[in-house]
C-alpha cells in the first residue's frame, strides 16, 4: 500500500510517479487543486477507503478491505495474564474473537468518555480480531496522491503501527497498519511486560 | 495424505507433459530423447504404485516396457508405434484428471491399449524367449488388475476443511441445544418439550456421526514403523520383530497427527536403547530376536496405547547418577526416592539432549518432547520397567479433542469469572473441610495431605493473577473452597478453586494467534448462555507455578513416602454383625455393584451372568444375602483363568497401614488379625474361599504341566505372609518348600538337590535374606539358582542392598501378577538351559 518515496508536497508530481503508465494512456493530467476525488481516480484501484474512528482525540482510519463489521460493545471475557492491550474474548455468533483495546495498544492514557464505544471486527490472515475504539465514523475515500508518510517525529509505537496520514479539511486521518497492530508480542518483549 | 496426493498429481502431470513433448521430438528422429522419456515414465509408474493406483501403474508399466525396448534398440519407433504410445499417454492423463477429481482412479481396465502395446513388443522381438515370459506375466497381472478394480469403492474423499466446518457447525448446534434445554427446564408442560427432546436426540446422533467421519484407525500412524525398525535393525545388527495389535482402533484425526511423531520416537527408543544386540540377548538366555509390541485399545472413553519391549529395561542407577550429576537431586535425596520418581527424570527437558547422557541413561532422547506432546492433547504417560524383562510405556489419550468434558470453576470467590478445567486432567475433587482436612504451610508454600501423600498446592486465583494478595491469602477469610487433584506425569498437584459446578460438555476452540503463546490456556469455549469461558491448560499452569526448588523440596520430604512404602494396602469391608474384615488390595481384581435380582441360586452357590460367562459368587463369612436389597457390592478375584466374586455387605475403605498381624488364629477363612487404626480387623483367607468356589482351583489344567516340574524354596518368617503367598504359588502349579529363616533354607538346599528357585523375605530371625543370598551366590552349585527377594518394604535402600547381596530381583509383596510373571520368566529361562 505504501508507496516509497512519496513526499506529498505536490500532488501532481506524486501522481506522475505513482502512475507512470497513466501518462501514456493520455488520460490528461489530474486536477491537483481539486480536493474532490476525480472520476478517473475513482476508477483506479489505488484509491483507498478507510473506516474512520475516533480514538482519544485522534481520528484513525482502518483500511476498509480489512473491516468485516462494526458492532456495539458487549460483554466479553477478560484473559488473565494476557498483554494489557488485549481486552478479552468476544463471542461473535459462535466464533471466539480476541478483542484489542486500541487505546492501550497505542499508549493513549485515560479512559474513553465515549457513550458509543464500538468493536471494529477486522480480518487479517484469515483470522478475525476486534478493535475497541471510542467511536466509529463514516467511510472516507482518498486518492493515493493524498497520502503522506508518517511524520518522522512520531512516537516509536505509533510509527510502527501507522501507515501514514491523510489530510482532512480539519485535522488528519491516521491510517493504521492492521498487521502491525496485531504484532503484540513484540511490544511485550520490548516493554518486558 | 491429501497434500501428498496433490504433489503426486502435479509431478505426474509434469512428467506426462514432458513425455508428450519428447515424443514429438522423437518423431523428428532425435533418439537421444528416449532416455529422458524412459526416466519420466519410470518415475510415473513408481509413484502410481506407491499410491496404489493399480490400473495406472500397470498401464504405465506396459508403456515403459515399450520405451525400454526402443531405448535399447530392440524396437524401431515407427509412426504406428508412436501413435499407440501417445494414445496410452493420453489415457494416463485422463486417469490422472479422474484422480484429481475423485481421489481415486476410474473403475474398469485398459485391456485394448495394453493388448496393443503387448503386441507391439511381441511383433519385433518375438524370437526372445524372455519377452514371451514378460508378456505372460503381464497378461496374468492384467487379469488380477481387472479383478481388483471391480471391487466397488463405497468410500468418499472429503476435504478436511469441509469436515472441520461441519464439526464447527455441529459444535454450535450442540450449544444451542443445551441452551434450549436449559430454557425449557423450568417449564415441563411447555409445548416445546417434545420438539426439544427430538432435537436433542437428533443433535446427539449427528454429533456422533460427524465425529466418526473424523476418526481414523491408529494403524495409519503405525504404518511407518515397520520400515523405520527395519532400517534401524540393519544399521545396528539387531533382530527385532514388531507385533501390532489393535490397529483398527479409531481415534480423532487431530489426535492421530499429534501422536504420530511421539510414537515413532518411543518405538525407536525401544529398539535403539531397549532391545539388546543378539549376542547379549543370547547371553541373557533370551530369544536373539527382540520383540516390540504395540497395542491399542479403548478403555473408559480413552485410548490406551502400549509400547512394550522385552529388552534390558532402563538402568535406574544410571539415571539416578545422572540426575545427581546434573544437580537435579542431592545424593541423600536420591537414596530415598522411588524408582517411579527416578523414571520421571527421563521426561525432564534437557535431561536427555546431550549425547553422553543418552549413552548412560540408556533411554530418553527427547522423551520430554514426547511427554509434552502427549500432555498437550490431554494424554498421560506411564513408564514401567524391569531389569532384563523390558520396558512398557503406556500412553493414555482422549478420543477427541474438540468436544470434551470439563469442570467449571471460579478461581476466586470474589470474582465472577469462571474457567473450565478439562476432565482428563482431573484425578479427583476434594471439598476442603476445615474439620477434617488441613493444609501444611512451609514458608508460604502450601501442601495438602491426601491419603499420606503431600500434594503441592496452587492457588488458581493467584496463578492467574486475579489478585494482588499473597497466594492462599483467601484461606484467612474463606474456608469454603475445593482442591482439584490434577496429575502431571507421575506427580500430583492440587489446584485451589471455588464454586465447583457440574461437569459440562464443551466444544474447545483454539485461542487466536495473539494468545496462542500463553501455555496456561488450552483454548476457549462458548457456554450455553453465550458467554466465553477460558479452558485452562493444567500441565502449563503447573509448570508456570511450581518451580524446581519446590519440587525438590517435595522429594526431600519423602520420608513420608518411604513410610508409605512400608505399609500394606488393605480393602476394608463389612459382612454384617459389626465385624470389619480386610483383604490385601493387591489380590483384588476389582469391585462391582451387582443387582441382587440377577443373582441365581444353583446348587447352594450363587451365579450371575458376567461378561458373557457365569461368575460364581460366595457370601463372605457370616454374610447372608438379603434379597430385599437392590444391589450388593462384590469383590472380584481372578487368577487369569478363573474368576470368583465375594459378596459383602459394604465396602468401607482402602487403607494403607503398618500391619501388626496376630497370627495363630485358627478359623476357617481367616489367616490372621491386624490392628488397623486401632481396631482389630480379620484378614480373610482368600484361598479358602477360592477353594470353596472351585474345589479344583489348584488343579487348574493349564498349570498341570508346570506341576512337579519346578520346585521353589520359599523363605518367610511371618505366618501371615506364608499363608498369603503359598496358595498363590501353589495355585500356579509349582512345588513349594517353605522355610522360616535363612539357615533353615540352607539346610534344605543341602538336602534337596532339585530346588529351581529361591524366593526369600529379607528381614528374618537367625539368618536374614541378605546373608542367605550371599551364601547362595558364593556356593559353587547353588549360584545358578535364581534368588529373588520378596519384601513388604519397597525402600530403595533395601533394594540396593539386596542387589549387592546377590539377589537377582526384588519384588514387593502383594503384587501377585508380578510375582507369578517373574517366576514364569525365570523358570522358563531355566527350562531353555
Amino acid at each position: 500500500m505504501r508507496k516509497p518515496g512519496l513526499t506529498g508536497h505536490s500532488e501532481a508530481a506524486v501522481f506522475e510517479r505513482s502512475h507512470p503508465d497513466r501518462r501514456q494512456k493520455n488520460d490528461g493530467p489530474p486536477d491537483g487543486l481539486e480536493r474532490r476525488i476525480s472520476d478517473t481516480d475513482r476508477r483506479t484501484e489505488n484509491n483507498l477507503k478507510f473506516l474512520s474512528c475516533k480514538l482519544g482525540g485522534h481520528r484513525i482510519g482502518i483500511n476498509i478491505s480489512k473491516v468485516r463489521e462494526v458492532l456495539p460493545v458487549q460483554g466479553i471475557t477478560p484473559i488473565p495474564k494476557a498483554h494489557s492491550s488485549i481486552e478479552g474474548l468476544l463471542n461473535l455468533r459462535g466464533k471466539i474473537i480476541t478483542v484489542i483495546n486500541l487505546r492501550k495498544r497505542l499508549d493513549i492514557n485515560g479512559m474513553s468518555e465515549s457513550k458509543r464505544p464500538m468493536y471494529v471486527i477486522v480480518c487479517d490472515e484469515n483470522e478475525l480480531f476486534s478493535f475497541l475504539v471510542d467511536e466509529v465514523g463514516e467511510v472516507l475515500e482518498f486518492a493515493n496522491s493524498r497520502f503522506n508518510k508518517a511524520p518522522a517525529s512520531l512516537d516509536e509505537c505509533w510509527k510502527k503501527c501507522c501507515l501514514g496520514v491523510y489530510q482532512l479539511t480539519s485535522g488528519l486521518l491516521i491510517a493504521l497498519d492492521v498487521p502491525s497492530i496485531l504484532k503484540i508480542d513484540q511490544v511485550k518483549t520490548k516493554k518486558g511486560t | 495424505m491429501d497434500e501428498f496426493l496433490d504433489e503426486f498429481l502435479i509431478e505426474c502431470s509434469e512428467n506426462v507433459t514432458q513425455i508428450d513433448g519428447d515424443l514429438l521430438l522423437l518423431e523428428t528422429g532425435d533418439r537421444e530423447v528416449l532416455k529422458t522419456i524412459f526416466r519420466a515414465i519410470h518415475t510415473l509408474k513408481g509413484s502410481c504404485g506407491m499410491f496404489g493406483f493399480k490400473r495406472l501403474e500397470y498401464l504405465a508399466h506396459c508403456t515403459e516396457d515399450v520405451f525400454e525396448k526402443m531405448r535399447d534398440g530392440h524396437l524401431e519407433p515407427s509412426p504406428l508405434i508412436l501413435s499407440k504410445v501417445l494414445q496410452s499417454i493420453d489415457i494416463i492423463r485422463n486417469h490422472l484428471s479422474e484422480i484429481q477429481k475423485n481421489g481415486s482412479e476410474p473403475e474398469g481396465h485398459d485391456v485394448e491399449i495394453i493388448n496393443d502395446l503387448l503386441e507391439i513388443m511381441s511383433q519385433k522381438v518375438s524370437s526372445h524367449e524372455a519377452t514371451k515370459e514378460i508378456q505372460d506375466t503381464a497378461k496374468s497381472e492384467l487379469n488380477s488388475v481387472i479383478a481388483t478394480t471391480q471391487i466397488a469403492d463405497n468410500s468418499l474423499r472429503v476435504n478436511i476443511d469441509v469436515l472441520d466446518e461441519i464439526m464447527n457447525a455441529i459444535g454450535e448446534l450442540v450449544l444451542s441445544r443445551n441452551r434450549l434445554i436449559q430454557l425449557n427446564k423450568t417449564d415441563t408442560d411447555s409445548i416445546f418439550t417434545g420438539p426439544i427432546q427430538h432435537l436433542d436426540r437428533i443433535t446427539s446422533g449427528l454429533q456422533e456421526a460427524v465425529m466418526k467421519t473424523r476418526m481414523q484407525p491408529i494403524g495409519n500412524a503405525w504404518a511407518r514403523l515397520p520400515r523405520i525398525l527395519r532400517d534401524l535393525c540393519s544399521s545396528t545388527d539387531k533382530k527385532i520383530q514388531l507385533v501390532m495389535t489393535g490397529q483398527s482402533t479409531e481415534l480423532d484425526r487431530q489426535i492421530l497427527q499429534a501422536i504420530g511423531d511421539p510414537l515413532i520416537h518411543c518405538v525407536r527408543n525401544s529398539a535403539d536403547h531397549g532391545i539388546e544386540d543378539p549376542e547379549t540377548r543370547v547371553n541373557k538366555s533370551k530369544d536373539p530376536q527382540g520383540t516390540i509390541s504395540l497395542n491399542a485399545f479403548h478403555q473408559g472413553g480413552k485410548i490406551i496405547i502400549e509400547i512394550k519391549d522385552d529388552g534390558a529395561g532402563i538402568n535406574l542407577e544410571a539415571v539416578k547418577s545422572t540426575a545427581i550429576q546434573r544437580g537435579r537431586i542431592t545424593r541423600e535425596a536420591a537414596e530415598k526416592i522411588s524408582s517411579e520418581e527416578i523414571l520421571n527424570f527421563i521426561f525432564e527437558p534437557g535431561f536427555s539432549t546431550a549425547e553422553k547422557v543418552t549413552e548412560v541413561s540408556g533411554r530418553g532422547v527427547g522423551m520430554d518432547v514426547v511427554k509434552t506432546n502427549i500432555e498437550k492433547i490431554g494424554g498421560t504417560l506411564n513408564l514401567f520397567t524391569r531389569s532384563n524383562i523390558g520396558t512398557t510405556l503406556t500412553i493414555e489419550i482422549p478420543l477427541t479433542l474438540t468436544i470434551i468434558h470439563a469442570l467449571i470453576v471460579k478461581a476466586r470467590h470474589d470474582s465472577s469469572q469462571v474457567f473450565a478445567i478439562p476432565q482428563t486432567n482431573i484425578m479427583e475433587v476434594v471439598n476442603f473441610d476445615a474439620r477434617v482436612d488441613s493444609l501444611e504451610n512451609i514458608h508460604g508454600s502450601y501442601f495438602f495431605k491426601l491419603r499420606q501423600n503431600l500434594l503441592p498446592l496452587i492457588d488458581l486465583g493467584h496463578a492467574l493473577g486475579l489478585t494482588h494478595q499473597l497466594p492462599f491469602s483467601f484461606i484467612e477469610d474463606d474456608k469454603n473452597f475445593s482442591i482439584i487433584i490434577v496429575r502431571s506425569g507421575n506427580e500430583y498437584y492440587g489446584l485451589c478453586v471455588h464454586n465447583v459446578s457440574n461437569i459440562h460438555e464443551i466444544v474447545v476452540k483454539p485461542l487466536g494467534k495473539l494468545l496462542r503463546e500463553m501455555n496456561i490456556f488450552a483454548g476457549s469455549t462458548i457456554m450455553g448462555d453465550g458467554s466465553v469461558v477460558i479452558v485452562l491448560d493444567v500441565p502449563g499452569i503447573i509448570t508456570a507455578n511450581i518451580t524446581r526448588e519446590e519440587s525438590q523440596e517435595y522429594f526431600i520430604k519423602d520420608e513420608n513416602k518411604e513410610d508409605e512404602a512400608e505399609k500394606n494396602h488393605f480393602l476394608l469391608f463389612s459382612t454384617g454383625k459389626g465385624t470389619t474384615k480386610a483383604v490385601p488390595l493387591g489380590l483384588v481384581s476389582r469391585i462391582e455393584q451387582i443387582e441382587v435380582r440377577e443373582i441365581q441360586n444353583i446348587n447352594e452357590s450363587f451365579i450371575i451372568p458376567y461378561h458373557g460367562k457365569f461368575l460364581r459368587l460366595i457370601a463372605c463369612a457370616d454374610y447372608v444375602l438379603n434379597r430385599d436389597e437392590e444391589i450388593v457390592p462384590v469383590i472380584i478375584f481372578t487368577d487369569g483363568v478363573q474368576t470368583m466374586g465375594l459378596i459383602v455387605e459394604k465396602i468401607i475403605d482402602v487403607i494403607g497401614e503398618h500391619i501388626i498381624v496376630e497370627e495363630g488364629i485358627k478359623k476357617d477363612g481367616v489367616i490372621g488379625a491386624a490392628i488397623i487404626k486401632g481396631r482389630t480387623v480379620e484378614v480373610i483367607d482368600l484361598y479358602f474361599y477360592l477353594q470353596t468356589a472351585f474345589p479344583d482351583w489348584f488343579k487348574n489344567k493349564s498349570n498341570e504341566k508346570r506341576r512337579n516340574k519346578f520346585k521353589i524354596l520359599f523363605v518367610e518368617d511371618s505366618i501371615f505372609f506364608r499363608n498369603l503367598i503359598t496358595p498363590i504359588i501353589e495355585s500356579a502349579g509349582y512345588k513349594l518348600v517353605v522355610k522360616e529363616n535363612g539357615s533353615q533354607a540352607l539346610d534344605v538346599l543341602e538336602s534337596e538337590k532339585d530346588i529351581d528357585f529361591i524366593l526369600s523375605d529379607i528381614e528374618m530371625p537367625v539368618m536374614d535374606g541378605f546373608s542367605l543370598a550371599r551364601k547362595v551366590k558364593a556356593h559353587h552349585v547353588w549360584n545358578t539358582i535364581p534368588i529373588i527377594a520378596l519384601s513388604s518394604s519397597s525402600s530403595e535402600t533395601n533394594k540396593v542392598k539386596a542387589k549387592m547381596a546377590g539377589f537377582d530381583d526384588y519384588l514387593t509383596k502383594f503384587d501377585r501378577d508380578l510375582l507369578l510373571e517373574t517366576l514364569r520368566i525365570n523358570l522358563e529361562r531355566e527350562e531353555i538351559r
